[in-house]
């Protein structure tokens, strides 16, 4: 059954929403990583929606902090 | 009627209608919500749609005037007044999707239902209901979360989009339907939002201020640029709504290299640039920046047109620049990088490990370790990729355990610029 809208950015203010994907799996909840099945598109509130035309693994940029010599994911 | 065509003077009414809506919302704003146009809509909803009888009508300067109203009438109800009622969102919501939505969209399914969709609906909702309501609605969200969510989905700015759409398709006589002609009564009253519960409804007036960039986007460098009647006020600049605190640091002069490095947040990095940009200028930006941080190297991903579709287009993308310094004896790297969708400026945190923008910037991008020979191509909306992965790297990620899909590594600069395709 076709999924409607699912966040799969969920530390991000704005959100981003896989929409029309046949299925969206949360692999890892810390990290934000998600493998989205069939043909989807990508969509938030300040960025172009992007076209997902087949399965894709979505994951989240990191950021480095020279303080904590560590990486973490990027907000916004 | 089965429309195939506009004319001529269909498409200046369409451009008219447009621009009529977004002046209601955002000219028109300060005369506060037009009462008894809101009442009679009111009236219509209520005892029409969903066979109740018709409400109180509490009027509320602000947003979050309004919640705290709706939570001193609820600790009020059961003694000194009339009881709140049920939140009848839901109703109001099913009645009007069924009633209004469903019985005009049939009526106007035209071969030109794209082009004015695109031109009325999606300029109106963008001009009013994103930028505007749907900003406003981020920064008010904290404040009383509880009741927040049971706002009104078919009152409010929100419904200027579509209504505006119907709107256009009412007047060159392609739609004549009475209840929407009741609904667009209700909306064209200005009324920001509302809680609708059974016996009351609250009505929120529009905010006093409303002031935006040429982006379309709101922004103001001197002052708040949402104000409601009650003083009640939100920081933006460039669309992202900052804390108070921020904007007068920023506008006294006191934000310094130190709070940038200690911002975790890049939307709020990259407002606090665009406000040192509109402010004071490039040079001032440089200066900001070249006491702690030295250019190190650019890099130029110079993409084929098609990929540049949905952005700016502009010389900014695809630039990346390497900086280095050092702060409180730690030492500090950024690669500078653009927008690709807007244009805006952000500084990411990279290893000071790195001596060039392309393996920099490449590093950010993060990948389970099994499937990284698996990569076939590479896309980005903001800081999320979608990675395409070949049918083994698929099928391998599918059984990967949990540990494996937590041991993330990065890629070369190289390889990531060979991938990546479309970036928004």
């Amino acid at each position: 059954m076709e999924q409607t809208k699912v966040l799969v950015a969920p530390s991000s203010s704005h959100g981003h929403y896989v929409k029309g994907a046949k299925q969206v799996i949360n692999l890892d909840e810390v990290n934000e990583t998600f493998l989205v099945e069939g043909k989807s598109v990508l969509e938030t509130s300040n960025h172009t929606t992007l076209d997902m035309p087949e399965d894709c693994l979505i994951t989240c940029q990191t950021v480095y902090n020279p303080f904590t010599e560590m990486y973490a994911k990027s907000k916004d | 009627m089965k429309l195939e065509k506009l004319t001529p003077e269909q498409e200046r009414l369409m451009l008219e209608v447009r621009d009529e809506w977004i002046n209601l919302a955002l000219k028109e704003n300060t005369k506060g919500i037009n009462k008894p146009l809101f009442e009679d809509g009111i009236e219509w909803l209520y005892k029409n749609l969903l066979g109740k009888p018709k409400p109180k009508v509490v009027y509320c300067d602000s947003w979050l005037s309004c919640l705290i109203t709706i939570n001193v009438f609820k600790k009020l109800s059961h003694k000194q007044i009339e009881k709140l009622g049920a939140s009848v969102g839901d109703s109001v919501r099913a009645s009007v999707g069924d009633s209004v939505w469903a019985s005009v969209g049939d009526s106007v399914r035209a071969s030109v239902w794209d082009s004015v969709w695109a031109s009325v609906r999606a300029s109106v909702r963008a001009s009013v209901g994103d930028s505007v309501r749907a900003s406003v609605w981020d920064s008010v969200k904290g404040d009383l979360k509880a009741e927040f969510n049971n706002y009104s989905s078919y009152n409010g700015f929100s419904n200027y989009g579509w209504v505006s759409f119907y709107d256009f398709f009412e007047r060159i006589n392609v739609l004549d339907n009475f209840k929407l002609k009741q609904y667009k009564k209700l909306i064209k009253s200005n009324c920001f939002n509302a809680y609708e519960y059974e016996n009351y409804v609250f009505a929120i007036q529009p905010p006093t201020v409303i002031k935006k960039s040429n982006l379309d986007v709101l922004n103001d460098t001197q002052e708040s640029a949402i104000q409601f009647a009650d003083g009640t006020k939100y920081f933006y600049i460039n669309g992202r709504n900052i804390s108070e605190q921020l904007f007068t640091q920023l506008k006294e002069d006191k934000y310094t290299m130190s709070d940038f490095t200690k911002q975790e947040d890049e939307e709020i990095k990259s407002a606090c640039i665009s406000y040192l940009q509109q402010t004071k200028g490039e040079d001032y930006l440089v200066s900001f920046f070249k006491d702690n941080l030295k250019e190190i190297n650019t890099y130029v991903d110079k993409k084929d047109q098609k990929y540049l579709e949905g952005t700016t287009n502009g010389m900014n993308v695809g630039v990346y620049t390497l900086f280095k310094g050092e702060i409180n004896n730690v030492e500090i790297a950024y690669v500078r990088c653009y927008c690709p969708s807007s244009d805006r400026m952000f500084f990411l945190g990279v290893s000071s490990e790195h001596n060039n923008a392309k393996d920099a910037i490449a590093s950010l991008y993060r990948i389970p370790r099994k499937v990284k020979p698996h990569i076939t191509t590479i896309n980005r909306q903001g800081e999320r990729f979608s990675t395409n992965l070949t049918k083994e790297g698929l099928s391998l990620l599918k059984t990967l355990p949990k540990s494996d899909i937590e041991d993330l590594v990065s890629i070369s600069g190289n390889e990531y610029f060979s991938k990546i395709k479309y970036e928004f």
